[in-house]
């Protein structure tokens, strides 16, 4: 059986309305434990929609999503997120950024510190602890809230383009660093993104979305070779996989592009 | 109207039919409030005697030169404080240095209870309406300087280089960039600056003055003339509330163009 | 370029305490105006701060500079509160509900904008003059600082903080504890500094209209006799609370502010 089932899944906004939005249609995708799956679509596509159904922050109009078989109907423990705005808290400093889901749960001080500093050890932010996050970055902002759903242990980590704020430098080396932590602590991972590089550099397969209404467009399986570095990036496989992925999503990315020039 | 059919309704339809609704219910508790005979007529009266008293009061002329008294002292206080501020915040704006050392103080001297000079202007300078300009002046000043200064201190820098790399002077940077970038917060300034004019106005005119509105409603209380009294603090708060609310949509217009 | 005034304007440049230093010297500077002020004015009709503070001196140990002072904080202290409570509740209330938000919001904006001391009559009608008139007004009155800036900050909470908090399936009371009394929290004390002056200064005008003891009542009587001594006493020490106050809460909010680099609503221009 696949760790997370999307079956079926649609959502219309405002339904039964005049102004309703139809975001997301007829989706069906699965998951195995251990994937990095990756969710690709133009601007607008429905993508965090779907994404936001997952996480059980919204509901979906239609279908049914399960996570080792049972369904999801609100946000749960099990499942944890990494959005896509600058999300840390300004009044934590980046240790008790990092120990806020466990300090929520109960843990006691000592354990959450312990977990704390090897997941911080891990995303490479080690001496740091006491910093606020104003002092950091917006790259180390965003290394602080995925350590901070990471000191969690999810079963599943659910990531809205994480690093769509960050410049593009930034943005390859916290790609690189996600795709060593996911293959050292084997995380099954969900990613929105609208980067083909990135996408393709990180899964194990990608899905490419349709403009709004989303749906499934396309199913790549990118068969590169795990464990990766940086260097398949100058592959002859990556560069097929990644005008594959182009391909698909070209006209899409057309025709979300149309919309935003006509919706509001 | 069905509870169906009032939620198919764009949300901002449904709050401007809450908002009327809620303003509906005020109106009706004030008139029923005193109907019901809860309290004397010494004491309170309906809404619809308030309106038709106030507008007894303004028919008759009776009470023309303190509306006159009253809005003149307003627009004086509020003109001159606001073009003291003006300057005084573009100063404070060229120089970050006095305005650091300041700032504390003007956050401090905008929360003061500034009316507690208006007995010792009284008497310096005797009971006249100068107490009361200076009072309404200093209650606006303050809050008018602040905005100004810091409104011209947050124009994003990215503008200020647009204008340097256009080859602007000193001068024309000013009038055509930072200015007209500052002005929607300039104005947040210049909106509380003038409610806190009106207030002061009304104030020093109801604790010790010889006309104006606010004189009035204190005059009355102590004739015992409930309906009068009544009568005028309703012009007053439509007053307050009516420029407040054209003042409210201006602003509103200026943050949505930034 | 002269060296001298370039090595003046580095030191003032360069170091920070250097704005503290000058910070502290504000306060001379305004006494010393004040000096000024009362030699041009003539010292009969203001006295200097010398006189002033002597005066006020002597009527500390006459006693009735303590126990009138103590009858105006008293009614300021138990309105703030008050207020405190019931403007932030009904404002946290009124903020997590964003229909209802949008609906009220321009009323109590608009009323706001009232001189609500022309609302007093109104109160001494019902109650008659004494302490809980005092109390009743003043409450009524800093109410609205209170609430206008909670809702406003309940309401400009960034969704994804919330959207965090629910993914971690967080309780309410966690919620509230640990994410929307933190992000206000900077807001909440500006919200309590201009509470607090909406209180005092409505308690002093209360004091002035009609009381019976407290510093405002002093104010009037004095304004009767044109005694202006007993005015600038009573003033000096109105605005040595209300300055003392303020620097705290600013203090505070600064701090805040510094630590977290977060800011304050600019809804009521501060």
């Amino acid at each position: 059986m696949a760790k997370l089932e999307i079956n079926n899944v649609s959502k219309t906004y405002n339904a039964n309305k005049p102004n309703s939005v139809e975001a997301v249609r007829d989706v069906s995708c699965e998951l195995d434990e251990g994937e990095f799956f990756s969710v690709i679509g133009p601007t607008g596509c429905g993508k965090s929609t779907l994404m936001k159904m997952v996480a059980g922050l919204i509901e979906p109009t239609e279908g049914e999503i399960t996570l080792d078989g049972e369904s999801i109907t609100g946000p749960r423990e099990d499942i944890g997120v990494v959005f896509q705005e600058d999300s840390t808290f300004p009044w934590r400093s980046t240790l008790e950024n990092v120990e806020f889901g466990l300090e929520m749960r109960g843990v006691g001080k000592q354990e959450r510190r312990d977990r704390a500093h090897d997941i911080l050890e891990l995303v490479g932010l080690s001496g740091f602890e006491d910093n606020y996050p104003s002092e950091l970055s917006g790259g180390m902002r965003q290394r602080v809230a995925i350590a901070r759903t990471l000191a969690l242990n999810p079963d599943l980590m659910l990531m809205d383009e994480p690093f769509g704020a960050l410049d593009e430098q930034t943005r390859l080396i916290l790609g690189g660093e996600l795709l060593r932590i996911c293959q050292e602590t084997n995380q099954t991972t969900m990613f929105i993104t609208h980067s083909i590089t990135e996408a393709a550099f990180l899964s194990d397969r990608v899905f490419v979305m349709s403009a709004r209404p989303g749906e499934i467009k396309e199913l790549v399986e990118v068969d590169i070779e795990r464990p990766r570095d940086e260097s398949i990036m100058t592959s002859d496989r990556f560069n097929e996989i990644t005008d594959d992925l182009w391909e698909a999503l070209k006209s899409e990315a057309q025709i979300g592009f149309e919309q935003s020039m006509t919706v509001d | 109207m069905s509870l169906t059919g009032l939620s198919s309704l764009p949300y901002s339809k449904q709050i401007r039919l809450g908002r009327a609704t809620l303003l509906v219910a005020i109106l009706a508790t004030l008139e029923l409030v005193g109907r019901a005979e809860w309290f004397d007529q010494l004491t309170y009266v309906p809404l619809s005697t308030m309106v038709e008293t106030a507008y007894g009061l303004l028919v008759s002329g009776e009470l023309t030169d303190d509306i006159i008294t009253t809005i003149g002292l307003v627009f004086v206080s509020f003109v001159s404080a606001t073009l003291v501020a003006l300057v005084i915040g573009w100063f404070l704006w060229r120089h970050d240095k006095v305005k650091q050392v300041l700032d504390p103080y003007l956050i401090v001297l905008y929360a003061m209870p500034i009316f507690v000079f208006y007995p010792m202007f009284i008497i310096v300078f005797g009971l006249n309406v100068f107490p009361i300009v200076l009072i309404a002046f200093a209650m606006s000043v303050t809050i008018i300087i602040i905005s100004t200064a810091n409104g011209l201190a947050k124009v994003p820098d990215v503008l200020i280089d647009v204008g340097r790399s256009m080859g602007l002077s000193r001068r024309e940077q000013f009038r055509h960039v930072i200015f007209p970038a500052a002005v929607p917060y300039i104005f947040t300034g210049l909106k509380l600056g003038f409610v806190y004019a009106f207030i002061g106005v009304i104030a020093s005119e109801f604790i010790l003055s010889n006309s104006g509105l606010g004189y009035q409603i204190s005059w009355y209380y102590q004739q015992f003339q409930t309906a009068d009294m009544y009568a005028v603090l309703l012009i007053v708060i439509t007053l307050a509330v009516v420029v407040n609310l054209g003042l409210i949509r201006i602003e509103d217009r200026l943050h949505r163009r930034t | 370029m002269s060296t001298k005034t370039t090595r003046t304007q580095d030191i003032l440049d360069r170091t920070p305490s250097s704005i503290a230093l000058y910070r502290l010297l504000v306060p001379f500077v305004i006494v010393g105006l004040w000096e000024l002020l009362s030699r041009w004015i003539g010292p009969r009709v203001l006295p200097g701060p010398v006189h002033t503070f002597s005066a006020l001196y002597e009527g500390i140990q006459s006693g009735w500079v303590i126990p009138n002072t103590n009858v105006t904080m008293q009614a300021v202290v138990i309105s703030f509160l008050i207020a405190t409570v019931i403007g932030g509740v009904t404002g946290l209330i009124l903020g997590f509900n964003k229909p209802a938000y949008d609906i009220v919001e321009p009323f109590f904006l608009s009323f706001y904008s009232v001189p609500k001391i022309t609302m007093y009559p109104i109160f001494l009608f019902i109650f008659g003059v004494g302490l809980n008139t005092k109390v009743g007004f003043a409450t009524f009155s800093s109410f609205f600082p209170m609430l206008i800036i909670t809702m406003g900050a309940v309401r400009s909470i960034d969704d994804v903080y919330i959207n965090v908090g629910k993914s971690l399936q967080v309780s309410r009371y966690q919620m509230f504890r640990h994410i929307v009394l933190p992000y206000i929290l900077v807001q909440l004390v500006v919200a309590l500094r201009l509470t607090f002056n909406s209180a005092f200064l409505a308690v002093i005008l209360v004091e002035l209209f009609a009381a019976r003891s407290g510093l405002g009542l002093v104010l009037q009587h004095a304004m009767g006799t044109f005694n202006s001594e007993e005015i600038l006493i009573v003033v000096t020490v109105l605005a040595v609370i209300a300055f003392v106050i303020n620097i705290i809460f600013y203090g505070a909010q600064q701090l805040l502010e510094e630590r977290w680099n977060m800011t304050s609503d600019e809804q009521m221009g501060i």
